[in-house]
């Protein structure tokens, strides 16, 4: 699904996801953009009726990150905020149920 | 200067003319300088985040988000609109239609209607996959119009003048129609009673208006239901609406007594005897405006707002919206629970970053 277009060790990169859109890109880059090591990210989607989003991820190098590891650790957080919302979603729906 | 930055980081200002602070700081250290860190970590999501259930019942729920970003917010909603899947009729045989509403039409409109199927107990249908009982959901159709004959011979009442949507029927066993070239439009190897348990599909409401005929006219259809999703076509969206809305905050400034506390309860408080989002406390000069219920109502924002951009007012009173608090509205068709809705569109973010991640 990405194609990152340098190597791996390479602290910039585009990524290209395809079959997303909007959705995943911008989740992607405001997670991204928490890391203290991403000196930029952006996303754009080259074409509103092909079913692709590129993400541009560079780092500063510090700490050792590359550009795709920042994006791993990005996509871990997205999976880790989807787990927090579920958990609280059930959560409100128990106590919605016990209060009536 | 720091209450400055903070409040321009945390609220959107809703003025009059304009709002105001409406961009979101993407880059996380921009506040590195002021010793102040807002940016995105999963750990703190996972400490900060609050999620209340304000009202839910079968069609409709309300909740709220706090401390989450637009970009999750967005990501669900848009998820909920276009990528949770449902079934939907897909493929409409049609033996026989007199009616005014030609076959297309008539398809296109039976497509909109809502199956009641719960979609995770099917698979998608494939390009050249045959319609089985675990991808596709037979429904028939067979209504005359006519009148009534009398015992006595004469014509009395006129019968299905309206064709409804409990005209159409489950066919458990697969299409019903004969064989073409050798061939059944469908192909399956057991019962569908086997594959849902007890329970019956067919429309989620029975009431639909599908045509108008008139004595002698004719209906006889097949319709074959598969599971897509929204973005293909709208039929496959699970839900009406789905949207989200930032917090508004009645924030006083200055207080607002004498005469400018009169002049605020005649524009924005007593428009109703039942409106009691604000309050007076004192007489005379004394007198000065309490907010009862600091996010207003549908009501009285606006007239806030407006207020804000008459003169000497701006110091006075705002309306902010906090950029990191939702009120997530989900109003669905019928097919799903809400609840369910939300709980799928959240598994398939998660689903959507799983991918990329194998592929990584």
């Amino acid at each position: 699904m990405t194609a990152p277009r340098r190597a791996a060790t390479s602290n910039e990169a585009t990524f290209t996801l395809a079959g997303e859109d909007h959705t995943l890109a911008n989740a992607l880059r405001h997670a991204l953009n928490g890391n203290a090591d991403v000196a930029l990210c952006g996303y754009s989607v080259p074409h509103p009726m092909k079913r692709e989003a590129r993400v541009r991820v560079q780092t500063t190098g510090a700490n050792g990150t590359t550009a795709q590891g920042a994006m791993r650790d990005a996509l871990l957080d997205v999976i880790s905020v989807c787990d927090r919302v579920r958990e609280a979603y059930e959560d409100a729906e128990r106590a919605f149920e016990r209060e009536r | 200067m720091l209450e400055r930055l903070e409040e321009q980081r945390h609220y959107v200002r809703a003025g009059a003319e304009h709002n105001a602070n409406v961009n979101e700081v993407a880059y996380g250290g921009a506040y590195a300088s002021v010793g102040k860190d807002f940016a995105f970590s999963a750990e703190r999501f996972r400490e900060t985040f609050a999620l209340t259930l304000t009202t839910s019942d079968e069609e409709r729920c309300v909740f709220e988000l706090e401390g989450c970003s637009p970009a999750f917010a967005n990501a669900f909603r848009r998820i909920i609109l276009s990528e949770v899947p449902t079934m939907a009729i897909e493929k409409v045989f049609v033996v026989n239609n007199t009616s005014v509403v030609a076959d297309e039409v008539f398809a296109h409109r039976l497509g909109l209607v809502p199956i009641k199927a719960d979609p995770a107990m099917f698979e998608y249908r494939g390009e050249g996959d045959a319609a089985n009982e675990t991808n596709t959901i037979v429904l028939k159709m067979h209504v005359r119009c006519h009148k009534e004959r009398n015992p006595d011979g004469t014509l009395g009442e006129v019968v299905n003048r309206s064709v409804y949507s409990n005209a159409l029927t489950w066919c458990p066993e697969g299409s019903q129609l004969p064989e073409e070239n050798g061939a059944k439009y469908s192909d399956f190897k057991r019962s569908q009673k086997e594959v849902v348990g007890d329970q019956e599909l067919g429309c989620v409401h029975d009431d639909i208006l599908l045509v108008k005929l008139a004595p002698g006219q004719e209906v006889e259809l097949e319709c074959h239901c598969v599971k897509g999703i929204g973005q293909e076509h709208a039929k496959w969206s699970p839900v009406g609406t789905c949207w989200y809305k930032m917090v508004p905050e009645i924030t006083i400034l200055e207080p607002i007594t004498g005469a400018d506390a009169d002049e605020f309860m005649k524009k924005c408080a007593n428009f109703s005897e039942t409106h009691k989002c604000y309050a007076c406390e004192g007489k005379g000069d004394k007198k000065t405006v309490k907010v009862v219920e600091s996010r207003g109502c549908d009501f009285c924002v606006e007239r806030v707002r407006e207020l804000t951009g008459e003169p000497g007012w701006a110091d006075k009173i705002a309306v902010r919206k906090r950029k990191d608090h939702f009120i997530f509205t989900i109003e669905t068709i019928g097919q799903m629970a809400p609840g369910t809705i939300f709980k799928e569109a959240v598994k398939i973010l998660a689903s959507k970053a799983q991918n990329v991640l194998s592929t990584l």
